[in-house]
């Protein structure tokens, strides 16, 4: 799983439950990636505007929608706008999924995040996702 | 105020005893006078002598006159029969107008009754709307905690049994699979939980064009089954299968139930085949998942798809949640779900329309 390519590369891992963060920055880094992790989202947009990662895994549903106002601060930000963000998300591929992507996107026309993986998470599917995130920067189709 | 309206009903009653007897009172006058002259007029009509008795013969034929006769004395007695028959008509009337009265009032009061009654069930329908709603939100909130927990517990076991040093420790490679396959297991069933809880709350599941093939391959490939593909294979038939609309979720959980029941109940070496093709009728996809197994004890048959219901020998530690999960899945898609034993082991079908009515109008696209 992990190559030459991956090894460098830098991702910023969001989510307010410690544990779960904890086993994402596990998978990870075991996969070879370096990894940081945030819990919040002052703390996560000021990493990102800091270390400049190659990818964000992002929790949706923080409390207080943490998560959605850092998506929209981070889409924002000249300086980070282009990093990609692979939403984690408890959330079905259906109507939840739909309403998340309305109240994300539509207010201010930003762009869809790059992936979404569906929790229960698992490693191999994770990684899967996560390293074509990676090889497909923004701009380019996929 | 308050005695005023607590004789109210009392007074009522006494006015309409009363009437009663004015009834009677007025049917007596209306007998002696009215009925009693009419009658000496007719006996006048049929026997003309009878008016020559009369003290004022000139005048009779007239009403007036056999009205002042009937007062004579000697008319008294047939006057008193005239007027107690009219009496008696009179309150036999007034009776059963007052029996009527009565009985109406009973109805209003009832009416009264129900309406009270209604408006205390809708509220009670409200209220218990709300807890229900409220029931399913804590459901689908614990149910969420409960998924990232467990997921933590899991992926963790997963990652320690990935590391050499710990995977090569036999005891430690044995309980972290223990620890792995439980946090599955029991990921399963919250997974579960949460489909039920969303499905009473929208009724029914949005639906979307599916490869049958795709799901069978995610399904038997999914992370949740405890022995991981190693005997659980595809049939050859589900290639020939049309697309169908159905949501992607369900059907992948109700056959990753369908599959993880078969091994949880015949141990590990069982043999799982799970495929589909279209029905006879060409208007269904009927889904399969056979077992080569010891088979379903007949009396076990009916309780399988009923919640918490599972026969307590046959259970192996299951929730009770996974087949009545299926079944509310596939209905939720018009679909029907069943069991049947084989000659060797055991095989649980369901179907899903191809019907364009059912499905491909309500289709939404995922995102």
């Amino acid at each position: 799983m992990t190559n030459v390519s991956t090894t460098s590369k830098h991702i910023l891992v969001v989510d307010d439950e410690p544990d779960f963060a904890a086993l994402l920055r596990s998978i990870l880094s075991d996969a070879g990636y370096t990894v940081s992790t945030a819990y919040d989202c002052e703390d996560a947009l000021s990493q990102a505007r800091t270390r400049r990662p190659d990818l964000i895994t992002l929790d949706i549903q923080m409390p207080r929608r943490s998560g959605i106002h850092f998506y929209h601060k981070l889409k924002k930000d000249d300086r980070v706008r282009n990093v990609p963000v692979v939403v984690v998300t408890g959330l079905t591929r259906d109507r939840e999924m739909e309403n998340l992507i309305h109240s994300l996107l539509e207010p201010d026309k930003l762009p869809h995040p790059q992936a979404y993986v569906e929790k229960p998470v698992e490693a191999e599917r994770f990684l899967q996702v996560v390293e074509e995130t990676l090889a497909c920067p923004i701009g380019q189709d996929r | 105020m308050i005695a005023a309206n607590a004789a109210a009903p009392f007074l009522k009653f006494h006015r309409r005893w009363r009437r009663l007897g004015w009834h009677a009172v007025t049917g007596f006058l209306f007998g002696y006078v009215v009925l009693h002259s009419l009658s000496m007029l007719i006996f006048q009509w049929l026997d003309p002598r009878m008016a020559e008795a009369m003290p004022n013969h000139r005048a009779a034929g007239s009403l007036l006159a056999a009205a002042v006769h009937s007062f004579q004395p000697d008319m008294l007695p047939m006057g008193l029969v005239f007027g107690l028959v009219g009496a008696a008509i009179a309150t036999f009337y007034g009776y059963h107008r007052l029996a009527v009265s009565f009985q109406r009032d009973r109805l209003a009061q009832e009416l009264a009754r129900n309406e009270k009654l209604r408006g205390e069930l809708a509220v009670q329908n409200e209220e218990l709307a709300a807890l229900e709603l409220a029931n399913r939100r804590t459901t689908q909130f614990m149910a969420h905690d409960f998924k990232t927990a467990l997921n933590c517990v899991g992926g963790f076991a997963g990652q320690l049994l990935a590391k050499p040093g710990l995977r090569d420790d036999r005891e430690v490679a044995e309980a972290l699979t223990c620890i792995r396959r439980q946090a599955h297991r029991m990921t399963g069933a919250v997974l579960d939980l949460l489909q039920l809880a969303r499905m009473g709350e929208k009724g029914k599941p949005s639906v979307q064009r599916l490869s049958v093939t795709e799901v069978l391959h995610e399904a038997v490939g999914d992370f949740s089954l405890p022995a991981h593909a190693a005997r659980i294979g595809l049939g050859d038939r589900h290639r020939r299968c049309p697309p169908l609309c159905a949501n992607r979720d369900l059907l992948r959980r109700v056959l990753c139930n369908l599959v993880s029941n078969a091994i949880k109940h015949n141990g590990p070496n069982t043999r799982v085949c799970v495929d589909a093709e279209v029905s006879e009728s060409g208007r269904e996809v009927l889904f399969s998942c056979r077992d080569d197994g010891a088979g379903i004890p007949p009396e076990v048959l009916p309780l399988l798809f009923r919640k918490f219901a599972p026969a307590k020998e046959f259970s192996h530690g299951s929730s009770g949640l996974g087949l009545a999960f299926c079944k509310a899945a596939v209905e939720a898609h018009w679909g029907r779900i069943w069991c049947e034993n084989l000659p060797q082991g055991s095989q649980f079908c369901f179907t899903i329309p191809l019907d364009k009515e059912h499905s491909h109008d309500q289709c939404i696209y995922d995102i």
